[in-house]
């Protein structure tokens, strides 16, 4: 028994609430493919950036230019494209969309706040984060740096620190893995802050005890074999 | 072990909490919530501020996703009932019995709206409710499998998107200038919702012919093939698993309807 498919009739309201679905789908798909465009383009420049800081690791001569021309592409191309997706975003809801940009944004913290650790060694507030991509951090004008992005770049940040105080040793630099101690214990000492609830976030901070157990046994080794914690901090240079 | 207890010594030996104050840093002692005093680190009052704002707005953002949790758990547990009581349709033999059932579940959805709906509108009031939409949608998902099921008992139509989007406006009388109030209905959720009622209908039309009567199951089956051909022309647009999940189950229900009075 065949059914018989009725053709489409317009007038039926059911029928046009359905292709007035589909005509919604569509535009959505449209925009979702528009901002899947920019955060290529983010995840590109943001690409650029962690390549030139790994050169950090290596120890050699040139970190200023280094940091300079990451702030030139902070400056320039990252906030472009920023700009772009707010555009995208503020006629709609921001966290409809989140999803689609949620990583590049967490790496974006991550990467100015591994750039202004290395130039100032002290950890950037959420606020400045947003200053440096001119943006806002109020969630009721629309673009702005949510605050769990922000807490989750301060977790990549602490992984990559644990990475370079070894590196650190490595090329004989025996006064930046106590400084990155400090500021792995300051930064898990303010994560107890945080009434953290079962999610991503919580999950991601429980891997932070160990870039703090690396930075230990980085200072631990450092300590039996004579290397003493530097009585002046002002010593620090990368 | 033995690793724990020389960090411990050497912690002990070199004193470097003392050798912080010597610097000059700022002395204030923050132990609120701080549990790693055994290093005696410390930062800035700037900085706990900081962090301390992050805290309470993820708190604050937390608990009315918790509060509109609750009220969905409401929403959810009143709409099953209110479908229940209109599956008792079909052991009342009056016409005059019938319209009493439908009067109580309309009365019931008034409450539902007036009561729980209008709370978490007032919750959501000048937020991007996308964020708190995972904390409700299958509690809406629930209300409009109820609406749909009562429309079809009442005048035999399918519940209209805009029908729905009407139900959850609100006016808040408790301000001077009636502020209006409204929550954010996601297409998709009312799609997964109407989906639903394939189930309810498929068990009302089971009913209806193990009681003798086939003309509900004929009315059922047609109402059920227009929605199911609307499906099919939305297609593979939405690619969720779950609503393949609903399209297969909906699609198993049309097919028992079908069996249950030409099998």
């Amino acid at each position: 028994m065949v059914d018989a498919v009725s053709p489409l009739n317009m007038t039926n309201p059911v029928d046009a609430m359905f292709e007035t679905f589909r005509e919604l789908v569509e535009k959505d798909r449209i925009l979702k493919d528009k901002i899947a465009e920019v955060t290529h383009g983010m995840e590109y420049w943001t690409s650029r950036i962690v390549a030139i800081l790994q050169k950090t690791h290596t120890f050699k001569d040139g970190q200023d230019a280094d940091l300079r021309e990451v702030q030139n592409i902070l400056q320039n191309e990252v906030r472009q494209h920023l700009v772009k997706l707010a555009a995208l975003i503020s006629p709609v809801s921001y966290y409809r969309y989140h999803d689609n940009f949620r990583f590049i944004i967490q790496k974006l913290c991550f990467v100015v706040t591994y750039a202004h650790f290395l130039q100032h060694g002290i950890l950037l507030s959420r606020d400045k984060v947003a200053e440096i991509f001119n943006i806002k951090v109020d969630p009721a004008m629309g673009f702005h740096l949510d605050v769990e992005d922000y807490l989750f770049g301060l977790l990549q940040l602490a992984n990559e620190l644990s990475r370079f105080s070894i590196n650190a040793v490595v090329v004989g630099n025996s006064i930046l893995p106590f400084k990155i101690a400090d500021f792995l214990y300051d930064l898990d000492a303010k994560f107890r802050l945080l009434n953290l609830k079962n999610d991503g976030l919580r999950r991601r901070y429980d891997a932070l005890k160990y870039d703090v157990q690396r930075a230990e046994q980085v200072v631990y080794d450092l300590t039996i074999r004579g290397l003493k914690r530097p009585a002046d901090e002002k010593s620090f240079s990368g | 072990m033995s690793k724990a207890q020389a960090q411990t010594s050497s912690g002990k030996s070199y004193n470097r909490g003392q050798g912080r104050y010597k610097r000059g840093h700022d002395n204030s002692t923050d132990d609120d919530g701080v549990s790693s005093s055994r290093y005696q680190r410390t930062f800035t009052d700037e900085e706990k501020n900081d962090f301390v704002n992050y805290q309470k707005e993820m708190d604050e953002r937390r608990d009315r996703y918790e509060r509109i949790v609750k009220l969905s758990r409401d929403v959810i547990i009143e709409c099953k009932r209110i479908i229940f009581q209109l599956h008792r349709t079909v052991t009342v033999n009056t016409s005059e019995g019938k319209e009493e059932l439908l009067k109580e579940a309309d009365k019931r959805f008034n409450e539902v709206r007036n009561k729980l709906l209008r709370q978490m509108a007032k919750e959501l009031c000048y937020l991007d409710q996308y964020y708190y939409v995972k904390s409700y949608d299958w509690a809406l998902e629930e209300y409009i499998e109820a609406l749909a099921f009562y429309k079809f008992l009442t005048s035999g139509e399918v519940l209209l998107y805009s029908e729905v989007i009407d139900a959850l406006q609100f006016v808040d009388a408790d301000t001077e200038e009636n502020k209006k109030l409204y929550m954010e209905l996601p297409e998709i959720t009312y799609l997964m919702g109407l989906f639903d009622v394939g189930g309810e209908l498929m068990r009302l039309a089971i009913s209806e012919v193990s009681s003798g009567n086939s003309e509900t199951a004929v009315n059922i089956v047609n109402y059920m093939r227009l929605l199911y051909e609307s499906y099919e022309f939305l297609g593979n647009i939405i690619h969720t698993a779950e609503w393949t999940k609903k399209s297969q189950v909906f699609r198993d229900c049309l097919m028992k309807v079908r069996f249950s009075f030409c099998g």
